[in-house]
């Protein structure tokens, strides 16, 4: 029976229930969940638009003593290549040519003959920081499309959630038995609260 | 019934009193009232059907399933603005934040006034917001939903002496798990996924998902059903041809892809404002990184609103989203940009959303791409440049030591001092990052043929059989969060679609 009284600790009155209440799940649902559905399958690439795509994502992803590994970033280019599946296939198509020609970038920027994935991963994320300051508005949109591809992934991925303190299936399993609770009646405790962490706002 | 690309033939045929394209908060309440006045209902949704339990905080898998074109859609312009929209069963209910406002009686008056019809002005639409408003149990959050966030957006308010309010958001015993974005872990949000979808389902109305709508069907004409082809789900190909005969047709596919398919047939005669009237409610992001953990990623996404700015038509609000949709937005990368990440429990981000001043429109593209575009004026720049200071300003007062700032020339900030002369830095719309969720207005409805695209009942002018039930609807803009809009108008145009199909029967 969901609560109708006043909750202890909440300044506001529970509404009635709507004509559908959908109940949370026993287990909140982690990664690849069980839904029948799958993840289209990673867009086919050529072994140069791989290697372009590889040198792009060290260039983007942080150094130790940020994670890295040959491991993730094998992850990250299967994320990005089943991304571009989700893509409109114009965009799709598009992203390999758009790769090689950032690949060759320090030839068109006259910055040496060697193609990106072959540089440094200091130097080459300084160049592609570069042409993100770009005069050239397609150039800045290339950036923009390859960073927002390459580094979800990366900030996406267990172990860098892991370094940045973030756990976050913990957190919504206990807000879930949380709801559950209170759609049995009973009534939400003061250590349900969230936080405050903060001092200044205590 | 749910069907999926699995279970079509290669040249399926369906039939139903009604299709619906689209799940949203247009397509779903409208069906949900036309299923439990017994008609055969069927749904056609181009995503895909994920329910509560599969609902997670992982954004390369959420986003690909939930939003369109994995959220790299734009609006053509300067600056070039990215939007989200939904693409699953319950459309984009199930990816945004719930906010739940009525449309502004002065909002409503302006459409009376403009269309000359009572039914639009407040009184009109009066029943219909009491029965969205308890569909989806509107009201504010528990105090069990409040984060740090919040907090500081509340607390900072005070102390620069602004109005804040607190949203009414369509959830029933929210927890604030912030995952609103990525669906409703918990089934609190009151996404039609989980609201109308389902009561229509109790009542009979099918649902045909990962399905394409590519045109429409007419005969003699009339609008006599849709045709499309099948989304297979690991190839992203489209294959299956399926065709849908029905009686009427709504189309429910969002303020882009509505005019987009409507536009294919030369529809919209004979005022020509299909596409156009084009609003986007744009918003730019204001991330504040602060000395002390906030987790802004715990408890709920917009609990208030600062609504003192709301005569120039601008709200500030928070809205946290997971590490890897911040890190994407960014300006820097590699080592700067993981020096503000691994400080992801001590950001909190904000947006400053400015009602429309202009209108753009939505055309056809080559390819089935819709491209819509939209150019902000000066009077926007203006109040996006000072509401972005004003936020900043904000979180500077409440203690945070560095700001993110939407410009191209100033990204950072590390005190109020770097916020003078913010006019100068954006010298050219370019220069701006905005964002949108809000979409609306392509279809408008009216009286008059001469001035609309859709009658009082939603029907296009120039095509019977065919019905818009979306945000394309609006006449004007609304400065507001459109689902309550849009689902008012839903109930309505189905109440009477159903009247017309049963006396049509009789």
């Amino acid at each position: 029976m969901p609560p109708t009284a006043h909750d202890p600790t909440s300044s506001l009155a529970i509404p009635p229930p709507p004509p559908v209440v959908e109940p949370p799940p026993l287990v909140v649902a982690g990664r690849e969940p069980g839904d029948g559905w799958q993840l289209a399958d990673p867009q086919p690439m050529g072994p140069a638009t791989r290697r372009a795509l590889q040198g792009i994502i060290r260039g983007l992803c942080p150094r130790p003593p940020a994670p890295w590994s040959e491991d993730l970033a094998q992850r990250i280019e299967l994320g990005v290549r089943v991304f571009l599946r989700y893509m409109p296939p114009v965009m799709g198509v598009g992203f390999g040519p758009m790769l090689l020609l950032l690949d060759w970038a320090p030839v068109w920027r006259l910055r040496g003959l060697q193609p990106l994935h072959r540089w440094e991963r200091e130097p080459a994320a300084q160049l592609l920081q570069a042409l993100s300051a770009s005069r050239l508005k397609p150039v800045r949109l290339m950036i923009m499309a390859v960073r927002a591809a390459v580094l979800s992934n990366y900030y996406d991925q267990p172990e860098v959630h892991e370094a940045m303190n973030y756990h976050p299936m913990p957190f919504l399993q206990d807000r879930a038995d949380l709801r559950r609770r209170l759609l049995e009646g009973q009534p939400a405790q003061a250590e349900d609260l969230i936080g405050p962490y903060a001092e200044v706002l205590r | 019934m749910i069907l999926a690309h699995n279970d079509y033939q290669l040249d399926q045929q369906l039939d139903a009193d009604v299709v619906i394209v689209g799940t949203g908060a247009g397509g779903a309440p409208l069906g949900a009232v036309l299923a439990e006045a017994g008609l055969d209902v069927l749904f056609v949704e181009e995503g895909g059907y994920h329910p509560t339990t599969s609902f997670n905080p992982y954004g390369t898998e959420s986003i690909g399933r939930l939003m369109r074109d994995g959220g790299t859609t734009t609006i053509q312009g300067r600056p070039l603005i990215p939007y989200v929209e939904g693409r699953c069963v319950g459309g984009s209910t199930v990816v945004n934040g719930g906010m739940s406002w009525r449309t502004p009686e002065r909002i409503l008056q302006e459409w009376q006034q403009l269309t000359g019809a009572p039914e639009l002005g407040p009184a009109g639409l009066e029943p219909y917001f009491s029965r969205v408003q308890h569909d989806t149990a509107m009201a504010a959050q528990l105090e069990v939903s409040l984060g740090d966030d919040n907090r500081i957006m509340e607390a900072g308010a005070r102390k620069m002496g602004w109005l804040h309010e607190k949203n009414t958001r369509g959830q029933y015993l929210c927890v604030g798990c912030n995952n609103c974005v990525m669906g409703c872990p918990t089934g609190a949000k009151s996404s039609t996924l989980v609201t109308y979808i389902p009561r229509a389902r109790c009542a009979g109305a099918r649902c045909a998902t990962e399905l394409r709508v590519e045109r429409l069907i007419l005969e003699g004409g009339r609008c006599v059903g849709v045709q499309g082809r099948a989304i297979n789900p690991r190839t992203r190909q489209r294959d299956k041809l399926v065709t849908v005969r029905s009686k009427a047709t709504v189309i429910a596919c969002g303020a882009v892809q509505t005019p987009h398919l409507l536009l294919q047939h030369g529809l919209g005669r004979p005022s020509g404002q299909l596409g156009r009237n084009f609003l986007c409610h744009p918003n730019a992001k204001v991330l504040a990184i602060y000395p002390f953990d906030v987790k802004g990623w715990q408890g709920v996404s917009q609990w208030g609103q600062v609504r003192a700015f709301r005569d120039e038509g601008v709200l500030f609000a928070e809205n946290m989203i997971p590490p890897s949709a911040i890190a994407a937005l960014q300006p820097v990368h590699a080592q700067p940009l993981w020096e503000m990440m691994h400080r992801y429990n001590q950001m909190v981000l904000g947006g400053v959303l400015v009602e429309d001043s202009t209108t753009g429109r939505v055309l056809r593209g080559p390819l089935d791409m819709a491209i819509p575009r939209y150019q902000i004026t000066p009077y926007d720049i203006h109040r996006f440049i000072s509401g972005v200071e004003r936020m900043a300003r904000m979180h500077f007062e409440m203690g945070a030591e560095r700001v993110v700032l939407p410009f191209a020339r100033r990204h950072f900030a590390t005190s109020v001092d770097d916020l003078a002369n913010l006019d100068q830095v954006v010298r050219h719309p370019d220069d701006l990052d905005l964002f949108t969720v809000h979409l609306m207005g392509t279809a408008r409805m009216g009286t008059k043929p001469r001035e609309s695209v859709v009658d009082l009942n939603g029907q296009l002018w120039d095509l019977p059989g065919c019905y818009v039930s979306d945000a394309s609807l609006f006449p004007t803009a609304i400065g507001v969060n459109p689902q309550v809009t849009i689902m008012a108008l839903a109930l309505r145009i189905g109440e009477r679609l159903a009247d017309q199909l049963a006396s049509r029967a009789a």
